[in-house]
C-alpha cells in the first residue's frame, strides 16, 4: 500500500486512532458522534494504548535534548518563572510569619544580626526586585498580546529585548536609588 | 540496534552518518509499568468529550478571563500608585489585588503541568491560598505592614 510517497511492506497504511460507529455507518452521523464510543476501532480506541506502549519500551524521540533556545521561548520561560517565584515566596513567606510566634521586625533583627556583606544583600534586592520589574513590564507586553497588537516577530524580538533590558535598568534603580 | 545500522551507513555510502550519534539507542522511555508509580499519578491523556471538560462553574471561562485581565491592568496602574500613596487602604488594595493575579496565574500553572497527574491540586491550592491569604491579612493589619516590611529589609 502506499503511504506519504513511500512504498510499504506489510506495514498498515495509515493506522487512525480511532473510528467511531458513526464514521463506520453510512453518511457519517452528526459531529456529536466523533468521540470514541464502545463500537469504535482504532489503534486508540481500546483505551489500553499507553499501557501497551510502556511495556513495549520504545525509545522516545528527542526533545530538550535537541531545542534550540530562542529569545521568544527564553522570555517567556522568565515570564513563568518569575511569576512562580514571586508567588511562592509571598505564600511561603506569608504562611511562615502566620505560624512562627514572633512578628516580623523579630525575624529581620535575625537576619540583620546574620552581618551578611553588602555584595549578598545587593544579590537579595536584586532576586526581589528584578522578578517584580520584569513580570510587570513583560505583563504589559502579555497584555498587548491579549489585544491582539504587536504579534509580528520582528516586533516581538524588539519588543522582547527592549523589555528584559529595561527591567534590568529598573530593578538597578531600585536596588541603588532606594 | 546499532550493528545493523552501521552496515546499512557503511554499505550506502553516507560515511558522515557514522560520526552522529545513533538516536535509535537512545535510553528515554516512557515510565515502565513495573516502575511502582500507582497507577492514580499516570497522566491523564485524553481524548475528553466537551461534555468531560466542561465542570460546574458560576462564571463563563470567558467571563473569569475578563475579570483576571480587569485586574492586571488596574496592577499597572497600582503598583507604581504604591510608591507614593502608602495609607493602610492601598497596602490592603496592593495585597489583595497581586494575590487574586498571583492565585488565579498559578492555578492555570497546575492546569497546565500537575492536573494530568493529580487532579485535585486544585483545591489543595485553594486551601493554601486560604491560609496565604489569612497570613496577608494578619501581616498587614496585626503587624507592620507589606509597605513597612519592604522599606526596613531595605535598610539593611
Amino acid at each position: 500500500a502506499e503511504y506519504m510517497g513511500h512504498i510499504q511492506d506489510g506495514v498498515v497504511a495509515a493506522e487512525v486512532m480511532w473510528q467511531t460507529s458513526a464514521s463506520l455507518k453510512a453518511g457519517g452521523g452528526t459531529v456529536q458522534d466523533m468521540w470514541p464510543d464502545e463500537h469504535s476501532t482504532g489503534v486508540r480506541a481500546d483505551g489500553k494504548f499507553w499501557k501497551k506502549n510502556r511495556q513495549l519500551n520504545r525509545p522516545l524521540s528527542p526533545h530538550l535534548s535537541i531545542y534550540k533556545p530562542q529569545l521568544t521561548s527564553m522570555l517567556s520561560l522568565c515570564h513563568r518563572v518569575t511569576g512562580i517565584g514571586m508567588e511562592l515566596a509571598i505564600t511561603g513567606t506569608a504562611i511562615t510569619l502566620f505560624m512562627l510566634p514572633g512578628d516580623f521586625t523579630h525575624y529581620l533583627n535575625m537576619i540583620a544580626g546574620l552581618s551578611l556583606g553588602p555584595v549578598i544583600l545587593t544579590a537579595a534586592k536584586y532576586v526581589l526586585a528584578f522578578p517584580v520589574t520584569y513580570h510587570y513590564i513583560n505583563g504589559i507586553r502579555h497584555l498587548a498580546w491579549d489585544w491582539a497588537m504587536g504579534f509580528g516577530l520582528d516586533r516581538t524580538y524588539s519588543s522582547g529585548k527592549f523589555v528584559f533590558c529595561l527591567a534590568w535598568v529598573i530593578a538597578s534603580c531600585f536596588v541603588f536609588l532606594f | 540496534g546499532g550493528q545493523s545500522l552501521f552496515r546499512s551507513q557503511f554499505a550506502s555510502g553516507r560515511l558522515s552518518n557514522l560520526l552522529k550519534p545513533d538516536v535509535t539507542t537512545k535510553t528515554f522511555t516512557l515510565t515502565p509499568v513495573t516502575s511502582g508509580v500507582p497507577e492514580y499519578f499516570r497522566a491523564r491523556r485524553g481524548p475528553y468529550t466537551p461534555a468531560e471538560k466542561a465542570g460546574k462553574h458560576m462564571f463563563f471561562t470567558s467571563t473569569h478571563w475578563k475579570v483576571e485581565r480587569i485586574i492586571a491592568v488596574s496592577m499597572l496602574g497600582i503598583m507604581p500608585a504604591a510608591l507614593f500613596i502608602q495609607t493602610p487602604a492601598m497596602e490592603f488594595v496592593f495585597t489583595t489585588t497581586v494575590f487574586m493575579h498571583a492565585f488565579w496565574s498559578l492555578d492555570h500553572v497546575l492546569s497546565d503541568y500537575v492536573q494530568k497527574f493529580f487532579p485535585p491540586i486544585h483545591y489543595l491550592w485553594y486551601a493554601i491560598s486560604i491560609v496565604a491569604f489569612a497570613g496577608l491579612m494578619n501581616f498587614n493589619f496585626n503587624d507592620v505592614g507589606l509597605f513597612k516590611a519592604i522599606e526596613m529589609f531595605w535598610k539593611l
